[in-house]
């Protein structure tokens, strides 16, 4: 239940946008329940450009050295690109999140999909930046059209699961069903209030289908900081979209090029994988390739694969729907559903639900990853996670890691209250869930993260941090993405050398690396991994999906084996061309390269200032590396034999399987510290990981972030 | 249910149906905004492509602004419509249209104008 009476009531005219900006951001400080607006200058819009861009400049303004993820200078920032909210281009749907995560204390973002972002944009906002605690939970309410925003007490609202709460807002806030379209929920759920993994949902009515979906921001913990803010939910709502919102420069030049792509799009049979399977498509490429995660990255593949794989789920649950896309207007349309699942297990046992996904991360990691090789149960975490607002793939990492440490009698029924944490044992899986969303049982333990629980069992079981420290698929506090990287040197930069721990948001090798063995040096892996985390921060800084980047082939390039290579010249041409059409902007890719390796830089420089950003936290895990254990080396014992005999030049046979394991981890370990020197070098960052003076200076960051690059 | 019959050995490609066309919703003689067109085949045929009501439209459009109408043609509610384009982008014989001259995709709607200007009866609506 609702109350009437605003906390905090603010009015504000609607500011038209021009050429894709409001050039304002939407201030709210919760502490004092004060609302205001700030108006970007033209420095920190020239600087940061939008989105990634100008949630880690807010961030960075807000916080200090010394702030912690629940202070209350810590800030979600939720930002739009400059082309965010196009309905006309694929991809165009997104908003950047940002915060200092819980998990690592550096800052994270995410860049996801769905209405939020265009509507807090069409109401006239780049942004919105909220500081402070609430003492009671509160619901943000957005008027775009009426120029209203409202602080309302939700302290009476009982529900706290998304696929509960966002259909009771979205009908508060609707005047009727037809209304229903215009509203746009960002919440969380009970199990971020009591785990540090906790996740964003943003709830969205798609009116096609009758049904509520979502979107999540994923990783880093971001639901656990909206929490901890007493922030139940933001409400949005915006009526009337239509193509010329962003009040482009040239929108008849941006609809040439979108129909282009829609073009490519619905005629090129390999891009309908997508459309029919969104990225699930991906597990039987990586079982095939042996880069699938399985056992807690022990393994690279399992004949049980094809269980969970996009045939598989497709032949028994999966609905082909032709507009699956998060946004209007994107005709990628990889966010698929599946209707009517019946719930099994937890609070809502017997209900039919809607569950969006499941793409190919959340798979590999609860299903795969867990030995789980049951569509129905990997469903079923899946709704839970989502409506309980738990990160999946770090839930899943975790469970994972204490699977194996319960079978390798590091941790007890004792420990884990009963629980038979056996790999494959996905009731226990779900049990532990429950509990965490309640906050009771292991469920308390596992809400810490790996990090934690690495910490706990060396400090009150005295167990060998060493060997934790190698099976603990975790890097500065965030566990690992669903990629197997034992195998890809060039995936491990991707996980490792990176600005915010192991996901592959900002690079993605694999494919490269193993599949196409594209970038078979050192150096060409270090070029790679250079150029394509800066490339990748230009989609979440404008404010696009890099789905229809390379996944879309252009129509003259289909029969071409030239579309092999990863980056498709002719979309990243035609990005530059939509930027300018929007913004009255031209820019080159190699501007736009510069201004994504300032955000890039930038970042770095930002995890520097929290205390981290340095070479010693791009280090792994050496599961992640190489095989830590007997069993995993002898299960590809030909490989290693293979990598020690022709690169080594030494005689395996003439070694124990202890020594040659040892032999192995000393060659992995410093092929990784060559590629970190290779990739740093080019990167312009020096031995530390630090960014150089010329560096900074090069990409246009002010003298002001020179200190910064100091050892403190 | 009204449908389209086409015999393109009749047609002579004097374009008299286009310019009908463009004209009535346009103001405007050119054939390139009409709602119908005619092109050369292989063997330098005239063949006249018109919208075949095929759905496609109608089941890529994401917030139901297209629809069938007691005719059984595809009509366009241009309130609904958030101009995604990805009807035209997705109409297999590009017969959904998009001009600058139009704030919204636009189509045959089988109103007979291109039948009753054309001068062979190449064009009839039954």
């Amino acid at each position: 239940m609702l109350r009437q009476k605003a906390i905090a009531d603010f009015k504000y005219l609607p500011t038209k946008l021009q050429c894709g900006y409001a050039d304002k951001i939407l201030f709210i400080d919760l502490d004092k329940y004060h609302i205001e607006e700030k108006h970007v200058s033209e420095e920190i819009k020239s600087t940061f450009i939008g989105g990634k861009g100008y949630g880690l400049k807010y961030l960075w303004d807000a916080v200090n050295e010394n702030t912690k993820w629940n202070d209350s200078e810590n800030e979600i920032v939720i930002t739009t690109g400059p082309l965010s909210g196009l309905t006309q281009y694929p991809g165009a749907g997104r908003v950047i999140a940002t915060t200092l995560s819980p998990l690592t204390e550096i800052p994270v973002d995410v860049n996801t999909g769905g209405y939020f972002g265009p509507y807090l944009k069409f109401s006239g906002w780049d942004g919105l930046e909220i500081r402070g605690k609430s003492e009671k939970d509160v619901i943000i309410f957005i008027d775009g059209n009426a120029g209203r925003v409202k602080i309302i007490d939700a302290s009476l609202v009982k529900e706290r699961d998304t696929h509960i709460l966002a259909p009771y807002l979205i009908d508060k806030f609707s005047n009727d069903d037809n209304d229903k379209k215009n509203i746009s929920v960002l919440s969380s759920g009970r199990g971020a209030e009591h785990s540090k993994i906790g996740t964003i949902n943003f709830s969205s009515y798609d009116v096609k289908h009758n049904k509520i979906r979502q979107r999540q921001t994923g990783r880093g913990g971001m639901g656990t900081v909206l929490r901890d803010k007493h922030i139940l939910a933001v409400v949005i709502k915006y009526t009337g979209i239509n193509n010329s919102l962003n009040n482009p420069c040239d929108i008849h030049k941006i609809n040439e090029l979108a129909i282009k792509l829609h073009r490519e799009i619905a005629t090129l049979n390999e891009d309908k994988i997508l459309k029919t399977c969104g990225t699930a498509n991906y597990i039987g490429l990586m079982n095939d390739a042996e880069l699938l995660p399985v056992k807690n990255m022990q393994y690279g593949s399992n004949p049980d694969a094809k269980n969970i794989d996009a045939g598989a789920l497709y032949k028994k649950y999966q609905k082909q729907y032709s507009t699956d896309g998060c946004w209007f207007g994107c005709s990628i349309a990889c966010k698929k559903v599946i209707d009517d699942f019946k719930l099994r297990t937890g609070p809502y046992a017997g209900r039919k639900v809607t569950i969006d996904g499941p793409d190919y991360e959340i798979l590999a990691s609860l299903g795969a990853n867990c030995a789980v090789f049951n569509l129905e149960a990997i469903l079923e975490m899946n709704f839970y996670c989502n409506t309980y607002g738990i990160d999946s793939v770090s839930y899943a990492c975790v469970m994972a890691f204490l699977m194996e440490c319960y079978e390798r009698g590091i941790i007890n029924d004792e420990f884990t209250g009963g629980h038979k944490l056996k790999f494959g044992n996905y009731r226990a899986m779900l049990s532990v869930l429950h509990e965490m969303a309640d906050g009771r049982g292991l469920g308390i333990v596992a809400a810490i993260g790996i990090q934690g629980i690495k910490e706990l069992l060396c400090e009150e079981y005295n167990e060998d941090i060493d060997f934790l420290n190698d099976i603990g698929l975790v890097q500065d506090g965030i566990e690992f993405g669903s990629y197997m990287s034992k195998e890809s040197l060039a995936q491990q930069g991707s996980y490792g050398i990176t600005n915010k721990s192991p996901q592959h948001d900002q690079c993605w090798m694999i494919s490269m690396d193993k599949l196409k063995n594209s970038i078979p040096t050192v150096e060409a892996k270090a070029q790679a991994l250079t150029i394509f985390p800066i490339f990748r921060t230009m989609f979440g800084i404008v404010g696009l999906c890099r789905l229809p980047w390379n996944n879309i082939i252009p129509l003259h390039l289909k029969n071409s084996p030239k579309h092999e290579g990863e980056i498709i010249k002719e979309h990243i041409e035609d990005y530059c061309l939509v930027y300018e059409a929007v913004t009255g902007s031209k820019m080159s890719l190699k501007e736009m390269m510069l201004a994504s390796d300032r955000i890039s830089t930038f970042q770095r420089l930002f995890n520097k200032r929290m205390g981290k950003g340095t070479r010693k936290f791009d280090m792994l895990p050496y599961r992640a590396m190489g095989p830590v254990t007997q069993s995993e080396y002898l299960s590809k014992q030909e490989l290693y034999d293979a990598q020690i005999r022709n690169e080594l030049g030494m005689s395996p046979d003439n070694f124990s399987l202890d020594k040659k394991i040892e032999i192995l981890r000393d060659y992995r370990s410093k092929l990784y510290e060559e590629l970190i020197d290779a990739t740093y070098k080019i990167r312009g960052w020096d031995n530390n990981g630090v960014p150089a003076e010329e560096k900074i200076k090069s990409v246009g960051l002010g003298e002001e972030y020179l200190d910064y690059i100091k050892e403190k | 249910m009204k449908k389209f019959i086409i015999d393109n050995d009749k047609c002579t490609g004097c374009n008299i149906c286009r310019t009908a066309c463009s004209t009535t919703y346009f103001k405007d003689d050119m054939p390139e905004l009409a709602r119908l067109s005619i092109f050369k085949d292989e063997n330098d045929k005239n063949k006249i492509i018109t919208c075949s009501q095929c759905n496609i439209c109608i089941d890529i459009c994401p917030v139901n602004a297209l629809y069938k109408d007691k005719d059984d043609v595809v009509m366009l509610n241009k309130e609904l419509c958030v101009n995604c384009l990805m009807c035209v982008g997705f109409c297999p014989s590009g017969m959904m249209r998009y001009s600058q001259k139009s704030a919204t995709p636009f189509k045959c709607v089988l109103c007979g104008i291109c039948a009753k200007n054309c001068p062979t009866g190449a064009i009839v609506i039954k």
